[in-house]
């Protein structure tokens, strides 16, 4: 089993952006008696930075466990996703900037009717990722396209096919949708169990 | 998303700040202010002007405080509703900017409605019939659109408007209307005028979205997922839909942000020459007279609209594509 917390240089950072964001549209709430368009613009935003900060509080809390039977967050708000029950997996990449550098991914998963989203600042999130990527490849689930360029931004697939022609095109199954190209190394990790890389049991 | 709604709103907030301050500076950079150019305005017509009534006034506005306290006392007055004073309506610039506001957002999210609903299908059907006589014919229109000055579109439809409907001439309703309270006759007229401002600015727009539409997804169709998928049997609409159309539509939705200001500051010129109670008109007066809340409030507003614009087209992409470049890190 590995366990994952995210990381407290993350949670300090995000704790200090959301702390100024709250600041920023709650102190003239309080100090300025304002119009009521503007109220109401100012409350919306106070209400997403306190809840921002209250779920960023929560992850110092939290830790995801990974084993052979699922995935789960610990801590407040528990969730649990047995590998058996997983529907589907994303992969998301946000960047505030224009030039897209320096931004975050986000891993979420579907099943048993819960969401669990993971951001990239927890520790070993490739690891991660690439546990579920095989879980995923092993259940026949539908990756987006999207999902597939991310997964390999992280280097964990294969080049696409149009980067240099070699590696065909992508497959397709009877409904239209894409299926996963894994790279070598990671098809010796999927074994009887069907879990993952050596490294990860 | 969350995070990035927080994380993005959080960019925002400085942003809006800054444009504040330099629309503030950037409104007093003239030499003089309001009262100089009234001043000059009556010593060139032969008026004697009274320097203790000058002095009088310039104490009343607040003129003759430092240019911060200036800014502070209008940015805070913002947030209680208040936009200042318009010197030259001597009226709160909220009571002159009046229904002008209503007025411009309805004019601008028709023509952006117009600008996507003409140019999405003609772009899609332009690049999957690349080099017919359709696409040829459109493309032959979009570009005619592109080059023709509005001005000169905007007094052709008017007069059309005029001889075959029968809508009178310049506004945005009849003028019977003016100044009355709402009501669904005063409505129909509106959408009655509404056309000839929406169709003339939103041309230029719609040719150009056409084009970019046609170019990215002419790119898309010829990868070879999209050949692969038609190779092995995806009906055609699928294998259009399901992945080459969402890519391509990135331009559509990223250039919201960039379309909301370059349509306000296109329908200003409109504006004047179709005589339409929009804001356009207004700025332009404002600045010239140097109106500075009234003038500030209106730039305000644009930039207010640029900031929401781009957030939302943000927002809409980061749901649509959130894909990593290459090139770009990702941050532990």
């Amino acid at each position: 089993m590995t366990v994952h917390r995210y990381e407290r240089g993350a949670i300090v950072w995000d704790m200090a952006r959301g702390g100024l964001g709250l600041l920023v549209t709650g102190l003239p709430l309080v100090v300025t008696p304002m119009a009521t368009t503007m109220t109401v613009i100012f409350g919306a935003l106070a209400t997403l930075f306190g809840v921002y900060v209250v779920r960023t509080w929560l992850r110092t809390a939290q830790a995801v466990e990974v084993d052979a039977d699922g995935i789960r967050r610990t801590g407040p708000l528990e969730i649990d996703i047995p590998w058996a029950d997983l529907d589907s997996m994303g992969l998301r990449y946000f960047s505030t900037r224009r030039d897209k550098n320096a931004g975050w991914m986000e891993l979420k998963l579907t099943g048993n009717g819960k969401k669990l989203p993971v951001e990239s600042s927890i520790d070993d999130f490739e690891g991660l990722v690439r546990h579920c990527m095989l879980v995923s490849r092993r259940k026949n689930l539908e990756l987006s396209e999207t999902t597939l360029d991310n997964l390999r931004a992280l280097g964990l697939m294969g080049p696409a096919p149009e980067a240099d022609g070699s590696d065909g095109p992508p497959s397709f199954d009877s409904s239209g949708h894409i299926a996963p190209k894994l790279e070598p190394g990671l098809r010796q990790g999927i074994g009887r169990q069907g879990i993952g890389p050596d490294r990860d049991r | 998303m969350l995070d990035y709604l927080a994380r993005r709103i959080l960019v925002m907030i400085p942003t809006l700040i800054a444009i504040s301050v330099i629309t503030f500076i950037i409104i007093q950079l003239p030499p003089g202010d309001y009262l100089s150019t009234l001043i000059a305005e009556m010593e060139s017509q032969g008026e004697a002007v009274d320097p203790a009534k000058i002095e009088a006034l310039r104490a009343q506005y607040g003129l003759d405080k430092p240019m911060w306290e200036q800014y502070l006392v209008w940015a805070t007055g913002m947030l209680r509703g208040d936009f200042g004073y318009s010197f030259e309506y001597q009226l709160p610039v909220s009571d002159v900017v009046g229904d002008r506001v209503l007025m411009t957002i309805v004019l601008n999210f028709a023509t952006i409605l117009f600008i996507y609903v003409v140019s999405f299908p003609i772009g899609i059907y332009s690049a999957t019939h690349q080099y017919s006589v359709g696409d040829y014919g459109l493309t032959f229109i979009g570009f005619l659109g592109l080059a023709t000055p509005n001005f000169l579109l905007a007094l052709i439809l008017l007069y059309f408007a005029n001889v075959w409907f029968g809508t009178s001439i310049g506004g945005l309703m009849d003028p019977s209307y003016i100044d009355q309270p709402w009501s669904f006759g005063k409505v129909m007229s509106v959408l009655e005028h509404l056309w000839v401002p929406v169709v003339v600015i939103g041309t230029a727009g719609t040719a150009a979205m056409i084009r970019r539409l046609r170019a990215n997804l002419l790119d898309e169709l010829q990868k070879q997922y999209v050949v692969t998928a038609r190779a092995k049997g995806l009906p055609p609409f699928r294998a259009l839909m399901k992945y080459p159309l969402r890519m391509a539509m990135n331009p559509f939705i990223s250039d919201i942000g960039n379309m909301l200001p370059q349509v306000v500051s296109g329908s200003a010129v409109v504006s004047m020459v179709l005589s339409l109670p929009t804001t356009g008109p207004m700025l332009i007066n404002a600045l010239q007279s140097q109106d500075m809340y009234l003038a500030g409030s209106f730039l305000m507003f644009l930039a207010a609209l640029t900031v929401f614009g781009m957030l939302l087209s943000d927002l809409a992409l980061a749901w649509l594509d959130p894909r990593i470049r290459l090139g770009g890190g990702t941050a532990r």
